[in-house]
Order: C-alpha cells, then sequence, then structure tokens
C-alpha cells in the first residue's frame, strides 16, 4: 500500500533529522512513535526529549552545514509536507512532538 | 528493510538493478555498488528502479552524485522503472526534471 512507502519515508527523513540533530549529549535517549487510527485518518506522532528542534522551520538548527547538506536537508523535509496531508511541531516542556496525519487512508 | 543491489550487463550498458527500500540505511550500499562501477569506467548505466518499493532524500542524494559523477566522466545514466510511490518522490522533488528517467527498461537501454 503506497501509505506504508509514505510513511516510511516520512519515518525515515524525520527519526534521521532527530537523531542527527536533536541531541547535544552522549545519552542514550527514545523517541517514541506513537500510531493512531481515527476512522479513516491515520495519526502519528513522534516524540522526543532532545534539544527544541522543529524541524519543519525554513532554517535548518545548525548554519554550520555544508550548502549540499541543507539543500538535501531541505529536501527531505519537503518531501514529508508533500507526503502528508497534515503535519505539525510542537514543543512541550521538555519534549518534541511531531504530529503527521493522513486521511483517507481507505481509500 | 533491506536492499538488494543486482548487476547486469547488457551491450556494454550496466543495468543496475535496486530491490526493496533506499533510504539512509540502504543508500550507502547503493552508493558503493554504483560508485564500483565508475571506477570501472562504465561510460554508459541503466538504474532500474522497478523493484524499489520507495526512495527517500538519502536515496535522491545516491542519483543526483550518480547522475553528477557520469556526466562530469562523459557517460551517461538513465533511471527506469519508478513505480508510483518512487516517482511521487521524483516530482515533489524535481528531481524528475533533472534526471533522465524512462519508464521501463528496454526504452532506457534504446536511449542511452
Amino acid at each position: 500500500m503506497a501509505i506504508i512507502q509514505k510513511f516510511s519515508i516520512a519515518f525515515d527523513e524525520l527519526l534521521n533529522n532527530i537523531i542527527s540533530y536533536g541531541f547535544d549529549d552522549e545519552k542514550e535517549h527514545i523517541i517514541k512513535v506513537n500510531v493512531e487510527l481515527k476512522g479513516e485518518r491515520l495519526i502519528i506522532t513522534l516524540i522526543d526529549d532532545g534539544v527544541p528542534f522543529n524541524p519543519f522551520k525554513k532554517d535548518p538548527p545548525d548554519t554550520m552545514l555544508s550548502v549540499k547538506e541543507r539543500v538535501i536537508g531541505g529536501l527531505g523535509i519537503h518531501i514529508v509536507k508533500s507526503l502528508m496531508d497534515e503535519y505539525e511541531y510542537k514543543r512541550n516542556v521538555d519534549k518534541n512532538i511531531i504530529t503527521l496525519v493522513k486521511f483517507n487512508i481507505n481509500t | 528493510m533491506a536492499l538488494e543491489v543486482k548487476v547486469d550487463e547488457v551491450n556494454h550498458v550496466v543495468v543496475i538493478k535496486l530491490a526493496g527500500n533506499l533510504d539512509t540505511n540502504t543508500a550507502p550500499e547503493a552508493e558503493t555498488a554504483i560508485n564500483s562501477w565508475l571506477e570501472k569506467d562504465a561510460k554508459k548505466m541503466v538504474v532500474d528502479l522497478e523493484e524499489a518499493k520507495y526512495v527517500s532524500s538519502a536515496g535522491l542524494r545516491v542519483f543526483l552524485a550518480t547522475a553528477k559523477k557520469m556526466t562530469a566522466a562523459g557517460g551517461a545514466v538513465i533511471f527506469c522503472s519508478p513505480n508510483e510511490v518512487v516517482q511521487e518522490i521524483l516530482d515533489i522533488s524535481g528531481f524528475s526534471t533533472i534526471l533522465n528517467i524512462k519508464s521501463n527498461q528496454e526504452i532506457a537501454l534504446n536511449e542511452i
């Protein structure tokens, strides 16, 4: 099903982003992934306890990145935004919360 | 999830078939296989995506690097047989206008 592939791509982009830029220590961190089906809406939530980091913001967090890295990084997020019907970032106390929604997954 | 790289030579064209998922984990493997042929001075390459289930930006990066290296070496690379999801990624990213993409291997082999 295309939905599975699309979420796999979104996971690859977002999880690798979080892993690459979200943490500034050497400790073990946990990224929680919630999957919820509400009628025809598939809602996926990624929760991590890293530094405040909104991957959907235009500027990447590290301006020391090479131009090439920034272009490809921006590309991944652009793909996520295009594949998902809704996407949102929230900061809740010490957590980053990314929510992705696909509508009408059965059609 | 895994990636399998199958290589064939058809009329002096290196046909590299990528089967499975092309993402952050598996892109290096695809890149290594492709680079080994670039190092052998392959000038004609077809990257067959028929069995590629999906491609993330990591995979696109490999495609772009391959195209650039081939162009620099005076060669050509054609990508073929993207499925619906892969085609969508190629369109979203704008890579469908940057890369040479054909709907099937036969057309790709005829053009290259």
